[in-house]
């Protein structure tokens, strides 16, 4: 007990710890920040980081510091609510699936081959597509392949799980389905799922700005970090910060919520 | 090993047709009208009969299907609206291009998985494991759609070693191959380590080093070859998560493979095209599983005589 309180201190106070308390004060930014993502400041196109301003500007003299709060908000809005969707639907879907078994189980089975055929974030990117560019269109293409995770491992969990002394306890003393689920199968298998989760955070973020670096995600002038950099691949021989920064950003956040699903994984005992 | 065989076979078809199905819906998923999206609002109406009559838009579902899958067993996808071709010749033109890129990708990987998934393993915990985990780290958290541009700044531009895009030099592969192969290589490299880990704490390898052999002797007869069956799937995967990636890659670089053809086309919104291209690109990776799968049972008599 004591030894894990002293590792959720770690987490705070450590390098992933600091990345994420910076991504977070980022997505709050606008409230005390006079940020300006979409002022043009003509004399300060392409203007490289200085002493003045953070960061510099970008190709249409735009802010690249304010831009990159910005996209800290798109990015972080996009994958919670990617990775909350996606969890509660696979979560419950894998649930159902394993408890239930019989025929539906093996048409859900087939479903999720059938998504786990497009490899990486092909279905993403095909789906994105036809629906057209947007936020809310991505958070759905993303969605539409994201669960599958979530109801594998949870169905894998079950499984295991379903056939354990305190269960068949419960279902002796004619405790509903949705109970013995609820209450005696999935608070056993969360911690793998959280784990999931963590990282689920981190690939959302990489997809996302993938989507926006192809131009099916963010629409500008609203800012990505994808699309900060699909901007500064233009200019990269004169300008090398506009892709250089963006992507220092979205390595910073994803390498720190990596190394934290690594910790989280360690602390929850997770395989 | 036939019954092994069949039942593998059989599922991927299942997989195979849920794929076929799904790309069939694609074009459904277009909000409004796809013709009015392909055609803009300019269009004449004889141009949009055409193409409501080659998509066979106007037809209940379950005809349009039937034409569809009727279309695909003959090898027909269509007219590409944009480029005014069969599509079947656009993609037999992008396949080599994609296949190119996957190898290159995949011989890259290797030569930097291998030897640094061994060092870790063999030296747990010192540091050239720190640094071949960390490279791995970081490498799992780089996008390729940033190391792409970065590498194109430190060896064309800085460097000024190697072209930047397109399809010129011989040389014009490497970058792409290498922005591929080291996200690769990055979770290879974990795997070859953590399965090498495990071997060498086994008892036959405490034998073998009992009975005098050098480290090498044992790492190369008696580990490594024990590494390779978890390596194979692996790599059978990551062959098939290569194609995904090399949809971003190909992009950056403007490399003619079919993962640029395919962004393209959502982009120009030829959506023939898009569906042909997901097609083909699942099915290459359904493919390659499936083979990996009988590749590993045939390697492995546990698998094919156990469940």
């Amino acid at each position: 007990m004591d030894r894990s309180s002293h590792s959720f201190g770690y987490i705070i106070l450590s390098f992933p710890g600091l990345i994420l308390a910076a991504w977070i004060g980022a997505v709050f930014s606008s409230l005390w920040l006079p940020l300006q993502p979409d002022q043009i400041h003509l004399p300060f196109i392409l203007k490289p980081p200085g002493s003045a301003v953070w960061f510099g500007f970008d190709d249409l003299g735009r802010p690249v510091f304010d831009r990159l709060l910005v996209g800290a908000k798109t990015s972080f809005i996009v994958s919670f609510s990617v990775v909350i969707v996606t969890a509660v639907i696979g979560v419950v879907v894998g649930a159902y699936s394993a408890w239930r078994d019989g025929w539906l189980d093996h048409v859900i089975v087939r479903v999720m081959d059938i998504v786990l055929a497009f490899p990486g974030i092909l279905l993403a990117i095909a789906l994105a597509g036809m629906l057209g560019p947007g936020l809310g269109n991505v958070i759905m293409a993303l969605s539409c392949v994201g669960w599958v995770g979530f109801a594998r491992l949870t169905r894998a969990q079950v499984l295991s799980l379903k056939h354990a002394d305190h269960v068949s306890a419960a279902l002796a003393l004619g405790v509903s389905d949705t109970r013995i689920v609820f209450k005696h199968l999935l608070p056993l298998a969360m911690a793998p799922i959280i784990v999931e989760a963590t990282f689920g955070v981190a690939g959302t973020v990489i997809a996302e700005a993938g989507l926006s670096f192809l131009g099916l995600g963010v629409q500008p002038p609203a800012a990505s970090w994808g699309n900060m950099i699909r901007d500064g691949v233009r200019y990269m021989l004169i300008a090398p910060h506009m892709v250089v920064i963006p992507g220092l950003a979205l390595c910073l956040v994803v390498l720190a919520v990596n190394l934290l699903g690594d910790r989280i994984r360690d602390i929850l005992h997770v395989r | 090993m036939i019954a092994f065989l069949l039942s593998r076979l059989s599922s991927a078809l299942v997989v195979a047709a849920g794929v076929v199905i799904v790309t069939f819906f694609l074009v459904h998923l277009v909000p409004g009208d796809p013709i009015d999206m392909m055609l803009g609002e300019s269009a004449l109406p004889a141009d949009r009969e055409r193409l409501l009559q080659a998509y066979h838009l106007d037809k209940p579902l379950p005809v349009q299907l039937s034409y569809y899958l009727y279309d695909l067993i003959h090898f027909d996808m269509g007219d590409s609206i944009v480029a005014r071709r069969p599509i079947t010749d656009l993609l037999a033109e992008r396949l080599p291009g994609t296949g190119k890129l996957a190898a290159a990708a995949l011989l890259i990987a290797m030569i930097l998985a291998v030897p640094l998934g061994c060092i870790a393993a063999i030296r747990q915990h010192s540091l050239w494991d720190r640094l071949a985990m960390g490279f791995s780290l970081l490498g799992m958290s780089i996008p390729n759609f940033w190391l792409g541009p970065l590498f194109m700044l430190l060896f064309a531009f800085w460097l000024g070693w190697l072209p930047v895009s397109g399809s010129a030099g011989a040389l014009s592969i490497f970058l792409p191959a290498l922005t591929l192969g080291t996200s690769m290589a990055a979770i290879v490299a974990r795997m070859i380590r953590s399965t090498l880990v495990e071997i060498l704490s086994q008892a036959y390898i405490r034998t073998a080093r009992a009975k005098g052999l050098t480290g090498n002797q044992v790492l190369f007869r008696h580990a490594l070859p024990n590494a390779m069956l978890p390596l194979i799937t692996l790599v059978g995967l990551q062959l098939g998560a290569l194609l995904g990636g090399a949809v971003i890659t190909e992009t950056i670089f403007s490399w003619p493979g079919i993962g640029e053809l395919f962004v393209d086309a959502i982009l120009k919104r030829d959506y023939a095209l898009v569906q042909a291209c997901v097609l083909v690109i699942s099915l290459s990776y359904v493919i390659i599983n499936t083979f990996t799968d009988i590749l590993y049972a045939w390697i492995d008599p546990r698998i094919r005589l156990g469940t």
